[in-house]
């Protein structure tokens, strides 16, 4: 080239000004959103609530002495505040505080579960949907079209109701509703990005598919997946609780907040506060995951 | 506009195809014995063989599929052993009163939650504001189920203002029905309410901020004028919701029937699946999926009759 | 008449180096849905041939949307091709015709074709770091890690950057380091020719100079064969040996930039050389240049014949019937035009 004196010339003197100030580690991305998240308040004030339930719950067998599923008749139904039961009895007699205590071990199992598992499903079908497009996106979208045909918690109850009751078939058939919908944010994330041209660069190298998914497309599709996902734990929570309090999730005796609230159904009249008590957990718990999910999305910055 | 409308409609119909095949799929090939309840304790492999041939339950999938399809087409959704009555004339009962606490929990929650969110964003930053929008995260949060209850150790077992539960019916007057509709419309509307509220609210402040509003300013309206202007602008997403508080009102309906013991599809479903009565529970569910795509349906056309915009694409 | 006149020009110059990218009859249409049944298709490369000589820059320019960045897509594999073949060093990497073995070949000869691409913000991974990034292509042909730390750190250098950049995260750079990284990223796995497409268009000037006098640099040192696209006549003058004018998806003139820029044949060179301000005083151009008026007919349904005759100053009947064959006008100058036949660079008498 003719001008090649004078060009290294150039590059030599810009790289000596660039090179000028380059501090080693700047703040990676969620270092930052880790900031900016410890300085949300009410984010900080529902982690604390959740993390106390979960002590509780793991803990339970040291925190108190009673057995959670035998009671003594004699005692049944005492009110908040009775000698040696802080808060009271259930219709069986068993301290409540305990059962509560044990209650938080499945009721979180069977919130949780479906939404991390679904989350890994739907992630997976919406990025491969994502990034493929064509029929395979079309298979998939339309497949995941239908669930949206359902009210989310019917198709629960109904799929719960036909696998039959148990905390195994809660789990199975709330993550089947969560998964759609999941699915459907990861698509569209995956599209957002898909024809950016970082991911031709990725082409070009000659990497597969399974692996431009896996190193270009997982890390940029997380946040908007993250955040949708801890939203939907708070409801989570819920629906796990309502399909144990028709009767579709544990067994006797075991503890869940959602059916204690419904064997305590008809104790309202004699003893209500302590019937109220188990959905007063659930709702705490529902409400701190949705306030955390919240500080969550704008420590992460996501806009919907 | 009628082409999308045209579209809209025939989009419909895979989907209800679509959801016949799930609900039939999700009751007739997941484990679990259809006939392990409708035997006697002392049946005999032989007997066990008459039932499932008399039930059709011997035939290929896709036939059972395809005649059950043409079964429903005709309104016949079979029998019930359990309740003794055919399941439509049983389904026909609760869809009334479903529709009637559906429609009534829609039409207050969707008032309530407007105004509330209206209030928020006409009066952003300030108390009201951050007590609706705080409300709003308790009613997205609480469980309408303890709700229910809570409503009835108040209202009923402490005070004895209102009945426990169960229908009125409209030879006690007006007030009686309307007393027993009080606490489960209350109840299963929260959701509804909230979700409205904070939907309305967002939609309403960022209306605000439009060129449109300096302008009617300028023209020199009056700032209740103006607000007009806005909500109706602001409306389009609340009703976009519309359809989705639908599907929380017709699924919550199972918990808040259950409760206040009324005598709608969602009590139906709760003791069908108790009694492990899977055609109740298959044809309940595919009546609920039905209405809840056709009201879906109606949203979203009413939605194109009524947004400018989707106007002027068709 | 067998051979087009390039393919001549390319097997007949210089036999002892053989031309490192082969581009024959190269044609590419995309589907579009015009409406609920009826489908359409976007004419976007149409019969693309030329050759680019190891250890040049090979221009292209054209306007925005005249095919240009597909072109370079479907030279790389990045698009299918419909018709044509591409050949780099002698070996198909791209075809239209199934071809046994073409797959492990062109992964192979890919490694040695890569691309500085033009949206400095869309061409890193966000989630990424720098050093990642880098590293990347090394990491999926197996480098082992001391040497992709090393490379990387060396790349990095090699592009002006400092090694401690590659802790960083591209939001952390200003456009023109990340097309510093972009470029050390089409240099990670050595490869012989580079494609810029729009690599400084998305700059400022004075660090498109810079980035220029950059790429140039590489070319020196490690012997780098450059495919440089752009919509910037002056950009593609300044880094080129020769120059493909390319208008509505087909090539329409060839030659060196030094005979493009003195003489350019094609009313529509003419009127691109026209649209930019020239630097000499006694400059005249040789032929009374022609403004370019109206928009860019739609890709979707072009011109019959030749496609610029729409906006050509000087069209005849014949330009709507047939389309111009590409004829070497004057040595190493290519022209597709029915003003101009083999030999003559003298417009036919109108």
């Amino acid at each position: 080239m003719a001008t090649d004196a004078m060009t290294t010339d150039a590059a030599a003197l810009a790289r000596q000004w660039m090179d000028a100030d380059a501090p080693a580690s700047p703040e990676s991305y969620l270092q930052a959103g880790r900031r900016r998240f410890l300085r949300n308040r009410v984010g900080l004030a529902a982690l604390g609530v959740l993390g106390l339930l979960v002590v509780t719950a793991v803990a339970a067998p040291v925190l108190t002495t009673y057995d959670p599923n035998v009671g003594v008749p004699a005692d049944r139904l005492l009110p908040i505040g009775a000698d040696g039961h802080l808060v009271g009895t259930d219709e069986q007699g068993r301290d409540m505080l305990t059962r509560l205590f044990y209650g938080g071990r499945l009721s979180l199992i069977a919130g949780l579960t479906p939404v991390l598992i679904a989350t890994v499903i739907g992630t997976f079908l919406g990025s491969i949907a994502g990034y493929l497009g064509g029929w395979v996106a079309a298979i998939v979208m339309r497949t995941m079209d239908m669930f949206y045909a359902f009210p989310a918690v019917l198709l629960a109850i109904a799929i719960s109701a036909s696998l039959g009751p148990g905390l195994v078939n809660v789990i199975i058939s709330m993550t089947i509703i969560y998964i759609a919908p999941i699915a459907r944010v990861a698509e569209a994330a995956t599209r957002k990005i898909v024809t950016a041209e970082f991911i031709e660069a990725a082409r070009l190298t000659g990497a597969g598919t399974p692996r431009i998914i896996a190193t270009q497309v997982l890390a940029n599709i997380f946040s908007p997946i993250f955040v949708y996902a801890s939203g939907l734990v708070g409801l989570s929570i819920v629906i796990a609780a309502s399909l144990s309090f028709l009767g579709l999730g544990v067994k006797p005796p075991d503890a869940e907040w959602g059916f204690m609230l419904n064997s305590l159904r008809g104790t309202i009249y004699v003893n209500p506060w302590v019937a109220a008590l188990p959905g007063l957990f659930i709702f705490a718990t529902s409400i701190s995951f949705n306030m955390l999910a919240d500080a969550l999305r704008d420590a992460l910055d996501v806009k919907d | 506009m009628a082409t999308i409308i045209g579209r809209r409609v025939a989009m419909a119909i895979p989907t209800l195809f679509g959801v016949s095949i799930l609900i039939w799929l999700l009751l007739s090939i997941l484990p679990g014995d259809p006939l392990a309840f409708l035997l006697p304790q002392d049946a005999t492999p032989a007997d066990r063989e008459q039932l499932s041939a008399d039930l059709g339950l011997d035939r290929p999938l896709v036939v059972r599929y395809v005649s059950w399809v043409g079964d429903v087409m005709t309104g016949d959704f079979g029998y019930s052993p359990f309740r003794r009555r055919d399941v439509s004339e049983l389904i026909a009962t609760a869809w009334t009163n479903t529709a009637i606490l559906a429609g009534v929990s829609a039409v207050f929650g969707l008032t309530i939650g407007v105004a509330a969110g209206t209030l928020a964003g006409v009066y952003r930053g300030s108390l009201i504001d951050r007590a609706v929008t705080g409300l709003a995260i308790v009613g997205l949060s609480v469980p309408s189920f303890w709700i229910g209850i809570l409503l009835l150790i108040l209202f009923s077992a402490q005070w004895g203002l209102l009945p426990a539960g169960g229908i009125g019916s409209l030879e006690d007057g007006y007030l009686d029905y309307a007393k027993h509709l009080v606490m489960p419309v209350i109840a299963g509307s929260l959701i509804t309410i909230a979700i409205t509220a904070r939907v309305t609210r967002a939609s309403i402040v960022e209306t605000y901020q439009l060129e449109f509003v300096d302008l009617l300013r300028a023209k020199g309206l009056r700032e209740y004028q103006v607000l007009l202007h806005v909500s109706k602008n602001a409306m389009s997403p609340v009703l976009t919701t519309a359809g989705l508080q639908i599907g929380y009102l017709l699924g919550g309906s199972v918990l808040i029937e259950t409760i206040f013991s009324w005598p709608g599809l969602g009590q139906l479903v709760f003791n069908a699946i108790s009694a492990r009565d899977l055609l109740v529970v298959q044809a309940t569910t595919l009546v609920i999926a039905v209405t809840f795509v056709l009201l879906n349906l109606a949203v979203d056309i009413l939605q194109i009759a009524f947004d400018p915009r989707q106007k002027a694409a068709g | 008449m067998t051979t087009t006149a390039l393919e001549r020009h390319a097997t007949a110059d210089e036999p002892g180096r053989p031309p490192l990218l082969e581009v024959k009859g190269v044609s590419k249409r995309f589907p579009v849905r015009l409406g609920l049944m009826k489908k359409g298709y976007v004419s976007a490369v149409e019969d693309l041939s030329f050759t680019v000589k190891p250890g040049t820059t090979f221009g292209i320019v054209g306007e925005s949307g005249c095919g240009k960045s597909t072109a370079a897509r479907l030279i790389l594999g990045l698009f299918d091709v419909d018709a044509g073949d591409v050949l780099f060093e002698g070996r198909n990497v791209v075809s239209a015709r199934r071809m046994p073995n073409i797959k492990e070949d062109s992964r192979a000869l890919r490694k040695h074709m890569q691309m500085v691409f033009q949206d400095p913000h869309s061409a890193l991974n966000p989630r990424a770091s720098i050093g990642e990034i880098v590293s990347f292509p090394m990491k999926v042909h197996g480098y082992p890690k001391d040497e992709r730390r090393e490379r990387t750190q060396w790349l990095l250098e090699q592009v002006g950057l400092h090694a401690n950049h590659a802790s960083y995260y591209p939001h952390q750079l200003s456009g023109g380091q990340r097309q510093r990284v972009n470029i050390a990223r089409a240099l990670a796995l050595s490869p012989k020719l580079v494609v810029c497409d729009e690599a400084v268009s998305a700059l400022d000037k004075s660090v498109q100079a810079q980035v220029l006098n950059l790429l140039q640099d590489l070319q020196a040192e490690l012997g780098l064969t450059y495919l440089f696209i752009s919509h910037d006549l002056n950009v593609v003058q300044y880094v080129s040996d020769e120059v493909l004018v390319m208008y509505l998806g087909q090539a329409v003139e060839v030659t060196s930039a030094e005979r493009l820029y003195a003489e350019p044949l094609h009313p529509y060179s003419q009127a691109l050389l026209a649209s930019i301000p020239k630097i000499g005083l006694d400059d005249e151009p040789s032929v009374e240049a022609p403004r370019l008026e109206g928009e860019l007919p739609s890709p979707l349904d072009p011109p019959s014949g030749c496609r610029f005759r729409t906006r050509c100053p000087v069209a005849m009947d014949v330009c709507a019937e047939e389309r111009p064959p590409m004829v070497e006008a004057a040595p190493e100058h290519h022209v597709a035009c029915h003003l101009y036949s083999e030999g003559s660079v003298e417009p036919l008498a109108i």
